[in-house]
């Protein structure tokens, strides 16, 4: 009941059907809404439906009157309307062909039986004359079935009838239709009652003259049950008329009916008028049924013919639509929520599902399975993952606290029991264990009566059932020592406190456990101490004493009393005694002590007093006391003292303290402070004098060794222990040391201290050292001073390459500073060493000069500065600079002394000498120059120039020195001048520095000349300048135009004469091909061939002088490089028929660019290839090999296999006019001899490497090696 | 389809060269061809042959091969007459500066006397290529 309910509850079921509700509500609605929506959709659409089968109905019952007036039509258009009346006027005989009257009827009796043949609802055709009230002449009736024409006799005048008046109206070929009425016949209703409707068209004679008419008569009954039984409607129809005549069509059984209105059916009429009261709409609605309306307008004019069409159908039927729709919907929302359930209830699953699990853990986990742990999916995000580690953490903290419980019941020092109501051990610790024997397993579940005494345990059960019916407690709340039982059956004494608790509804007492046999044992023990003490104080002459504060009454041992010669006996037993004893000059003093230290001021008490003794004499007395018992309160109940004779040893004391007196008489007259150091007992007194050096007085200072120790400066203690030690340890003879120490005030003074040892013990330690203080700082400080300037000084000659040198003007000692020693190259360590030595050093061309400056200086103190040279004994010279004077002492007026400096400036010198040659050698460069050369500031302005420069300019140097550069150049450039200058300061000008440049300049005379320039950018002091060599190349200018002009006129001039020659041959050798004997022709060949060779050595020199000038122009184009040397090799395939050799090429590169001039380029690669073929043997191979190369760049190599190149002729291979000797083989192979230097020029122009392997006998390999094109150089090439 | 080349004005002062050329295009390769030696001569004679082609020697004295082609050009009918130049200046800029002027092509001399009228063929039917693909 309980799992369904909870199941119920449950968040899973809660879940599935909040939503099964929701899902159900939301499907109710939009089922509802639909359901609202589809009615008024049905209904529009029954109208629709209705209206449309209305219309249809309509428009298929005017088509057949449209027919009617079309037969009607047709009859009027046929010979004998017309013969007729021809032979009416013409008395009987028609004047066209002489037909009779008879014969035209006749004629027309058949066309009106042959329609109404096809038309089975035409009842009568006539053609009505007006003549005669309206007599017909024609006449044709169906009679069951039956066509009968009428005859003549039997024809009828229908002047009377009112369908006659209204087709008198008639307009010609205006149709009419009469209204619906019952057929007559003679003026009587026709007895069969058929309901007719009349379609008439007026005849007109040849003069417009009113004739006749054509009358239909059409059974409606028939026409409409023809009609509707062909449409099949599906709904009942109603057709009438104005009067209310009534055709009706029975939907469900297919049958159709004609009722009169007055005579008709009653549901029928009454449906008519309830139709026909409503003009205003065609959608009519009652009694639960709809209907359209459609009325069939204008058939007859204003009294024709007039008929509306109803077609109805029950609301129930049209609208049955919608109730499928209903129920298809409901049932499709039963089905979604189904479904929807279905998935709730999965997802419900699945999202409970970690809930349960954690809950089935969680329990499982409540079971306390040893070694389990708890796991949650903690890592798991959202509330699950919340919920887990909330949990996890409580679980955690609970397991900790209770880990801690458990570790303090485990490692509790006392023994903890729990016990049910029942008495059953349910915790035994540890401790419990070690006391009694037993282990936990033992005897958890076992009654407590086991760990007791079988006396105790018999009462036990009694104990506690008492407890338990009257809650009378024994021991609960209060220790108590009862006889435990151990394993071993042992009893002992213990502790034991017990106290309640409630745990789930049920009562535990624990109790604490205490072994009491230890406490027992130390009672005993108390008490064997109280002797050993006793025997102790006896054997060390103490005497002991007791004194109860609160009672008065002191308890003096035999020994206290007979320190004053008493016995115990003769002892009051309060302090009356030692109040009269005590010498009274002590007295207050050591009360006031013992009070202070009773009342807790004082932390102990140590008092020295005279008593006096039996005898009479003074005993002095050293008294200690403590504290033995208090009151709880804190307050002191009890003291016990011990007394001591120290009588002798106070007398030795006095006697010591005056001779100390004594002594520090005798010393404060020296100024010295006494230290008195007793080692054994490591107090030291210090005299006040001691105590005044460092600004104390005695008594603020503590009268041991930690005095001295918290005043010596911390930096020298270490030392001065160490000497201390040594001196105790007698590895020095003297103490004698110097140290510092914090004065009062806070500044150090320097105290040399002296000891000795004034008392050795019998192993010989010293047992009392005694010592002086003497105050030494104004010593110190100026000693220290000066060390400290000779260090300075020392280390300022080291850096400065400098030593200080004093010559003692009377004894002639020299003194040295170790910097001279270095600069002599000496070793200190050596010593000075003598006068004559010092200036054998010195360069023989100084000594004369040293001697003359020390010896002025000697006399009259004349300063000196001046430099000389030493020559190491390593024989290398130093220059020494060397200043220095006399310098007269103060203290012996006829005495000077000599104080001097050396510096080493060897380097300076050095440098010096060797700036100053460069610089003549720069300045006789530059005077000497035949460039000019000149230094140009950042403003543009000249500041220095050189001769050349002067000259060139036709200027003097002095002139151009402070000019702008701008004034050098003609007025036209100076503008783009002044904007590259303005890039140069930018740093934005790029082609400039440091590269030829011509230019034109602008000489002092105005005159212009072509000027080539090379300027860097230099910096000075942190300063940038411009360094600009220029040269004037006029006459170079004149002499390269005229080479041009000159190489090209050669050209020109060889050119012309060659043309003809060439020309010549060529048509000759063609013209006479197979007409002249062999040797001629070869002679003819010869010519020929020379002047082809001619022509292409004209060409040659021609492109080696430009390259020699510098002149030859390269385009520079990115081609692809495959396809460049494919265009070359495809292009010279002449040379390889000539040659009879094959050229083959082959690519192992793809589409790298290289940028060159194709026409060089290929002019060098056909030179290669026409060595190729021109050294190969006959059939062989040219191979043309392309190859990308690591080093970003691409390689065209041509390999013949011909002789290949003779080792001495290897290196000149590149020379002009190079070619080996006897090179020449079958083929005729002289070339010019420069192709290979035009080659290699080419190349190198295109930043291209041309290199050739080659093997003699086994054919050559010459090779181009192209950088690739790439964007980055072609962006560098940009700018 | 472009008519073939057939009438070719030629100017050169050098009779021996303008020899060996008419051998060469009339003889050999069947033009028709008319040969002036100077500048005033072509420019007099250009109406009456209504040359295809222009066939110019550069260095001629008084009037040379560009400047009969100025005179040429600036007549009616001479605006695009093709020209090519035959010259011994062999230098690349010099070329150049005539390839500017318009010219086909120029022919370094010494030419190759077997192969001028094929040559001028080529570059004849080339310029008619370029022309139809302009068009």
């Amino acid at each position: 009941m309980s799992t369904l309910q909870s199941n119920f509850r449950s968040l899973r079921s809660r879940i599935i059907l909040l939503s099964a509700v929701f899902a159900f509500c939301a499907s109710a609605s939009v089922l509802w809404l639909n359901q609202h929506r589809s009615k008024e959709f049905a209904e529009a659409r029954a109208y629709e439906t209705l209206g449309a089968e209305t219309r249809r109905v309509s428009i298929r019952l005017e088509e057949n009157f449209q027919k009617m007036v079309e037969d009607a039509q047709l009859v009027s258009l046929t010979p004998p309307i017309e013969g007729i009346i021809r032979t009416r006027s013409a008395d009987g005989v028609d004047p066209l062909d002489g037909s009779s009257e008879e014969l035209w009827r006749t004629r027309l009796e058949t066309i009106f039986a042959s329609i109404m043949r096809v038309r089975p609802h035409y009842t009568q055709m006539r053609y009505i004359g007006l003549e005669d009230n309206g007599r017909e002449l024609v006449r044709v009736n169906r009679i069951g079935g039956v066509l009968l024409p009428v005859d003549e006799a039997d024809l009828q005048e229908k002047g009377d009838e009112f369908y006659m008046d209204l087709a008198a109206t008639l307009r010609p070929n205006e149709t009419s239709f009469s209204d619906l009425t019952l057929n007559r016949e003679n003026g009587v209703v026709d007895p069969t009652r058929t309901p007719t409707i009349r379609t008439m068209l007026p005849v007109f004679g040849a003069n417009g003259e009113r004739f006749g008419v054509i009358v239909i008569n059409t059974d409606v009954e028939t026409l409409m049950g023809r009609t509707l039984g062909r449409i099949g409607p599906d709904f009942e129809t109603h057709i009438f008329n104005r009067q209310g005549d009534t055709f009706h069509f029975d939907p469900v059984r297919q049958t159709s009916a004609f009722y009169l209105a007055d005579d008709g059916n009653e549901r029928i009429a009454q449906f008519v008028k309830r139709i026909q009261a409503r003009p205003e709409t065609l959608n009519h609605e009652f009694d639960g049924v709809l209907s359209v309306e459609q009325p069939l307008i204008g058939f007859g004019g204003e009294d024709g013919l007039e008929l509306d069409v109803v077609l109805s159908a029950p609301r129930s039927k049209v609208m049955s639509v919608l109730n499928a729709n209903l129920s298809d919907s409901a049932m499709l929302v039963l089905c979604i929520l189904a479904a929807g359930v279905g998935l709730m209830t999965y997802f419900a699953d699945r999202m409970t599902d970690p809930l349960r699990r954690m809950a089935e853990r969680i329990t499982l986990y409540g079971q306390w399975a040893p070694g389990q742990k708890l796991e949650l999916p903690i890592r798991q995000s959202g509330e699950v993952g919340e919920l887990a580690r909330s949990f996890t953490d409580l679980v955690s903290k609970l397991e900790d606290s209770q880990s801690r419980t458990s570790n303090i019941v485990r490692h509790a020092v006392d023994g903890l029991i729990v016990i049910d109501a029942h008495g059953n051990i349910e915790t035994f610790n540890p401790a419990c264990e070690k006391m009694f024997g037993y282990s936990a397993d033992d005897v958890v579940g076992k009654n407590i009566t086991i760990l007791m005494s079988h006396a105790y345990a018999a009462h036990h059960d009694e104990y506690l059932g008492n407890y338990k019916y009257s809650g009378k407690t024994t021991i609960i709340g209060k220790g108590r020592e009862v006889l435990g039982r151990k394993k071993n059956g042992e009893e002992f004494t213990v502790e034991i406190s017990v106290s309640e608790f409630k745990q789930g509804g049920k009562k535990y007492f624990s109790g604490t456990v205490r072994d009491m046999t230890e406490a027992k044992r130390a009672q005993f023990e108390l008490a064997m101490q109280k002797e050993t003490l006793e025997f102790a104080l006896d054997g060390g002459e103490l005497g002991f004493w007791k004194w109860n504060l609160q009672s008065g009454v002191v308890d003096f041992c035999h020994r206290s009393a007979a320190l004053v010669g008493m016995t115990v006996g003769e002892m009051a037993k309060d302090r009356s005694n030692w109040n009269q004893l005590v010498d009274p000059l002590h007295k207050d003093r050591v009360l006031r002590a013992l009070a202070d230290y009773v009342s807790g001021k004082a932390d102990r008490f140590r008092e020295q007093f005279r008593m006096r003794h039996a005898n009479g004499s003074w005993v002095w007395i050293l008294s200690t006391a403590a504290i033995s018992r208090r009151y709880p309160d804190g307050k002191v109940l009890e003291i016990v003292g011990i007394q001591q004779d120290i009588t002798r040893q106070k007398e030795s004391e006095k006697e010591l303290a005056k001779q100390k007196e004594t002594l520090e008489l005798a010393l404060a007259g020296g100024d010295l402070g006494l230290w008195d150091w007793d080692v054994t007992t490591n107090t030291t007194t210090y005299s006040e004098r001691w105590a005044a050096m460092v600004g104390y007085d005695r008594r603020e200072l503590a009268s041991d060794f930690s005095t001295w120790r918290r005043l010596v400066e911390p930096e020298d203690m270490e030392r001065t222990s160490v000497e201390l030690e040594r001196f105790i340890s007698g590895e020095v003879p003297r103490y004698e040391v110097e140290f510092r120490m914090r004065h009062k005030e806070g500044h150090w003074i320097w105290v040399q201290s002296k000891g000795k040892i004034f008392e050795r013990d019998t192993s010989g330690k010293p047992t009392r050292i005694v010592g002086i203080h003497l105050d030494v700082s104004e010593q110190k400080t100026q000693e220290l001073e000066i060390r400290d300037q000779n260090r300075q000084l020392e280390l300022a000659e080291a850096v400065a390459d400098m030593g200080h040198w004093s010559l003692d003007g009377e004894t002639g000692e020299i003194e040295w500073s170790e910097g001279i020693f270095h600069i002599h190259g000496l070793d200190p360590a050596h010593g000075v060493p003598d006068l004559k030595t010092a200036i054998e050093m010195y360069h023989p061309d100084d000594r004369e000069i040293v001697d003359a400056h020390v010896q002025a200086a000697l006399e009259t103190g004349k300063p000196f500065d001046f430099q000389l040279r030493i020559i190491r004994t390593d024989g290398e010279i130093r220059h020494v600079s060397s200043r220095g004077e006399g310098v007269r002492d103060e203290a012996n007026p006829g005495k000077t002394d000599v104080f001097g400096i050396f510096q080493d400036v060897t380097e300076k010198v050095l440098s010096e000498t060797r700036l100053k040659e460069q610089e003549d050698r720069t300045l006789a460069l530059l005077s000497n120059i035949v460039d000019g050369v000149m230094t140009i500031n950042q403003d543009g302005l000249i500041e220095s120039c050189n001769e050349a420069s002067a000259r060139i300019f036709g200027s003097a140097v002095e002139d151009l020195e402070g000019t702008n550069i701008s004034e050098l150049l003609p007025l036209r450039f100076r503008s783009s001048h002044f904007d590259r200058m303005k890039r140069l300061a930018a740093g934005t000008e790029h082609n400039f520095l440091d590269r030829t440049i011509e230019m034109t300049a602008l000489r002092h005379n105005g005159e212009e000349f072509p000027l080539e320039i090379a300027v860097s950018r230099q910096t000075f002091d942190g300063e940038a300048y411009y360094a600009a060599i220029c040269r004037d190349i006029t006459e170079r200018k004149q002499v390269e135009t005229m080479k041009t002009e000159f190489v090209s006129t050669v050209n020109h001039e060889l050119r012309t004469p060659l043309t003809s020659v060439y020309g010549s041959l060529d048509i000759l050798k063609h013209l006479t091909t197979g007409k002249l004997d062999a040797k001629s022709e070869r002679l003819l060949n010869l010519a020929h061939d020379g002047c082809g060779r001619l022509s292409n050595l004209v060409n040659d020199i021609l492109d080696v002088e430009k390259i020699a000038a510098g002149k030859m122009e390269y385009r520079r184009d990115v081609v692809g490089f495959r396809s460049l040397v494919d265009e070359i090799v495809a292009a010279n395939e002449g040379l390889a028929d000539r040659y009879n050799v094959r050229l083959v090429a082959r690519h192992a590169v793809d589409d790298e660019h290289v940028c060159v001039d194709p026409g060089r380029f290929s002019q060098a690669l056909v030179n290669l290839i026409s060595n190729a073929a021109k050294f190969s043997p006959e059939n062989a191979d040219v191979e043309i090999d392309t190859v990308r190369l690591d080093d970003g760049h691409v390689r065209v190599s041509v390999r013949d296999y011909g002789p290949g190149i003779p080792k001495n002729f290897q290196t000149r291979i590149f020379e002009r006019f190079a070619q080996a000797d006897g090179s020449s083989t079958k083929k005729n192979t002289a070339g010019t001899g420069l192709g290979l230097n035009i080659t290699k020029s080419i190349i190198e122009a295109f930043d291209g490497k041309v290199s050739f392997e080659t093997e003699e006998g086994a054919g050559t390999t010459f090779r181009f090696d192209l950088p690739v094109h790439s964007e980055e150089s072609n962006l560098q090439q940009a700018s | 389809m472009t008519k073939p080349l057939s009438r070719i004005l030629y100017l050169e002062d050098d009779p021996h060269i303008s020899e060996i050329a008419l051998i060469s295009l009339s003889d050999i390769s069947g033009f028709d061809v008319l040969h002036c030696a100077s500048g005033q001569e072509a420019i007099d004679q250009y109406d009456a042959f209504a040359p295809d082609l222009l066939l110019f020697d550069v260095m001629l004295p008084d009037m040379d091969g560009p400047q009969t082609l100025e005179a040429i050009r600036t007549r009616n009918g001479g605006e695009s007459a093709p020209v090519v130049f035959m010259t011994a200046k062999a230098q690349t800029h010099e070329q150049q500066q005539y390839m500017d002027l318009g010219a086909l092509s120029v022919i370094v001399k010494p030419f190759d006397a077997m192969m001028l009228g094929d040559q001028l063929n080529s570059l004849w039917s080339a310029r008619a290529q370029v022309q139809t693909s302009a068009a």
